[in-house]
């Protein structure tokens, strides 16, 4: 995990919430750009994900291997099912769906920074 | 009527949103409750249960919310009920004999290690049922 990477996607993150919510009080579902936003963001975390494992297999250390897969998984998938699920059926709230998925998302990369320890402490 | 299909509209958004909550919650409190019991089980025996239950609660409910099937309404109605109750009272139990709580649960301390939204979901979700059923 690269700290400044790594804050910021979780700033990416804050701005996708706040969008989501915009996105509902101005009554309007999730646009194009919102959603190619999350798109990128997504990318992002591919990327840091791919990072940390490879960090991992090469000595890079953890507080809990299986605790850190599990978050990085859900950080992989969640943005994009969230993504599906606001915009499956748009309604008025579907900012906010994309918004949970944010903070979601936001909330697991701030575990799996937390449990990072890295490869020379 | 267009102001009666738009509340309708409206209503389902809204319930698409505890959908997205619950699911959130049902994963995390499955993986954390598979996790601590998997590695650790008699550290807190009564604790990771207790997660264990809550994380089968939050599942529940995530399919009933999402569900249009007959039954839907009232199951999501049963699992917010024991949802609030739950998490009330193990919520006070944890303050009163932190002891029996060495680790934390989602419930612990009324949900407070998860920004107290365990406390307040159940709440919107019985709500939102109300709202729901009174079309």
């Amino acid at each position: 995990m690269i700290d400044g990477f790594v804050l910021a996607l979780a700033l990416a993150c804050l701005v996708l919430f706040a969008a989501g919510l915009l996105a509902t009080a101005i009554n309007r579902p999730p646009g194009l750009p919102h959603l190619a936003g999350a798109a990128l963001v997504e990318i992002a975390v591919l990327v840091q994900v791919v990072i940390a494992v490879v960090g991992l297999l090469t000595g890079a250390r953890v507080d809990g291997v299986v605790l850190f897969i599990a978050y990085a998984a859900f950080a992989v998938v969640v943005l994009p099912l969230g993504a599906l699920f606001a915009v499956e059926e748009k309604t008025r709230w579907s900012g906010v769906v994309l918004a949970v998925a944010s903070l979601a998302l936001l909330i697991t990369l701030w575990r799996m920074s937390g449990v990072w320890i890295g490869s020379d402490a | 009527m267009p102001e009666r299909a738009a509340a309708e509209a409206d209503t389902r958004g809204l319930g698409r949103v505890l959908v997205a909550v619950y699911a959130v919650f049902a994963v995390a409190a499955t993986s954390r409750a598979a996790y601590q019991i998997a590695t650790d089980f008699d550290r807190a025996p009564v604790a990771y249960v207790l997660s264990a239950v809550a994380a089968v609660v939050y599942l529940i409910a995530a399919f009933a919310f999402a569900s249009a099937r007959p039954g839907a309404h009232r199951l999501a109605l049963v699992a917010c009920s024991f949802e609030l109750v739950g998490v009330l009272v193990v919520g006070t139990v944890s303050l009163v004999r932190p002891d029996g709580f060495p680790d934390a649960t989602v419930w612990s301390a009324y949900g407070r290690g998860y920004l107290f939204v365990p406390l307040v979901l159940p709440v919107l979700g019985l709500l939102w049922l109300r709202r729901a059923g009174s079309r």
